[in-house]
């Protein structure tokens, strides 16, 4: 627990704005580590629209519009698609963790 | 300039705001040096609720100009006025209650089908944590007090006269330091306040 309440007001938020849009989360390319930033947002990009695929196929799933073979197809193709992101974000120094982005105003991908 | 919210005839917003009457409803301003970032604008608009009667603020992660907010109160702006006097004298806190991580599957599947399965059971464990934690707040705070998801967990917002509303953060904390909670444990709770009435704030983007 941690209680702003000795802080101003605008301290105390602008705690929170810089805790949720830490370094680690941003959209940022460095001329030194070019090669893992864009990796990392790419993968993110790419790992944010295989979430939203999966949500969309459990949607899918509880509303019972999955035939048994389109179970086996969608998961068998989100579960290889999650290893191949994290396999090629382990080639770049990358953990799963790292391929969440930080959208200012609009959030976090992942 | 930038617009940072609304407020009555009679305030006068500290500096370097400004206060710009207009046919609808007076705007508080800062020059764009002052309101650069969101922070900045919420650090201007926490000043300014202080400081004026009544500050009805705009969402500061959106920079607005002075043109577009007046057009919008003119065209759109109808409740304004009783917005403005709505949070006369009011203030918010804001309890932020970020989500633990997910527990980790707890086997890995041998097809698609077993694997979209268990992602479904896992997404249904998330909803009822969430579900939980949100009647444990609830608890704490007052069932008649609101709690909204949000992508990182859930929220809920503390209006009160700003007199009263230090009194009531500190009587939700002595809540929520009280006995353990399961729906809550992992779950990393930030309480944030006085801030400006930005609960009733209005939801279109121009405004």
């Amino acid at each position: 627990m941690i209680a702003n309440q000795g802080l101003s007001a605008a301290d105390a938020v602008l705690d929170l704005l810089a805790r949720s849009g830490d370094a680690d989360g941003r959209v940022r390319i460095d001329p030194e580590t070019v090669e893992q930033d864009l990796a990392r947002l790419l993968l993110g990009l790419m790992e944010f629209l295989r979430q939203l695929m999966e949500l969309q196929a459990i949607r899918r799933l509880e509303a019972g519009q999955l035939s048994e073979e389109e179970q086996e197809r969608l998961g068998k193709t989100l579960m290889r698609a999650e290893t191949a992101i994290h396999t090629l974000a382990d080639r770049f120094g990358l953990s799963p963790g790292d391929l969440s982005l930080d959208l200012g105003p609009l959030g976090r991908t992942i | 300039m930038i617009a940072l919210g609304w407020t009555d005839r009679a305030s006068i917003p500290p500096e370097p705001c400004a206060a710009l009457p207009g046919p609808a409803g007076t705007l508080v301003t800062a020059p764009a040096r002052h309101a650069a970032t969101s922070a900045a604008r919420l650090r201007l608009q926490s000043a300014c609720a202080v400081s004026c009667a009544a500050f009805l603020p705009l969402a500061p992660t959106l920079e607005r100009s002075p043109d577009a907010a007046h057009a919008w109160a003119t065209a759109e702006g109808h409740a304004l006025p009783d917005r403005i006097d709505a949070v006369r004298g009011m203030a918010q806190a804001t309890l932020l209650a970020v989500a633990p991580p997910d527990p980790a599957p707890a086997s890995e599947a041998t097809s698609g089908a077993a694997w979209l399965s268990l992602r479904t059971r896992v997404q249904a464990d998330r909803a009822r944590r969430r579900a939980a934690a949100a009647q444990a707040l609830r608890g704490r705070a007052g069932q008649d007090i609101s709690v909204r998801a949000w992508p990182r967990g859930l929220a809920l917002d503390l209006v009160a006269r700003r007199d009263i509303l230090q009194a009531q953060m500190v009587e939700l904390l002595a809540h929520l330091r009280q006995a353990d909670e399961p729906a809550l444990a992992g779950w990393r709770l930030t309480l944030a306040g006085p801030l400006p009435v930005f609960a009733l704030s209005f939801a279109d983007r121009a405004a």
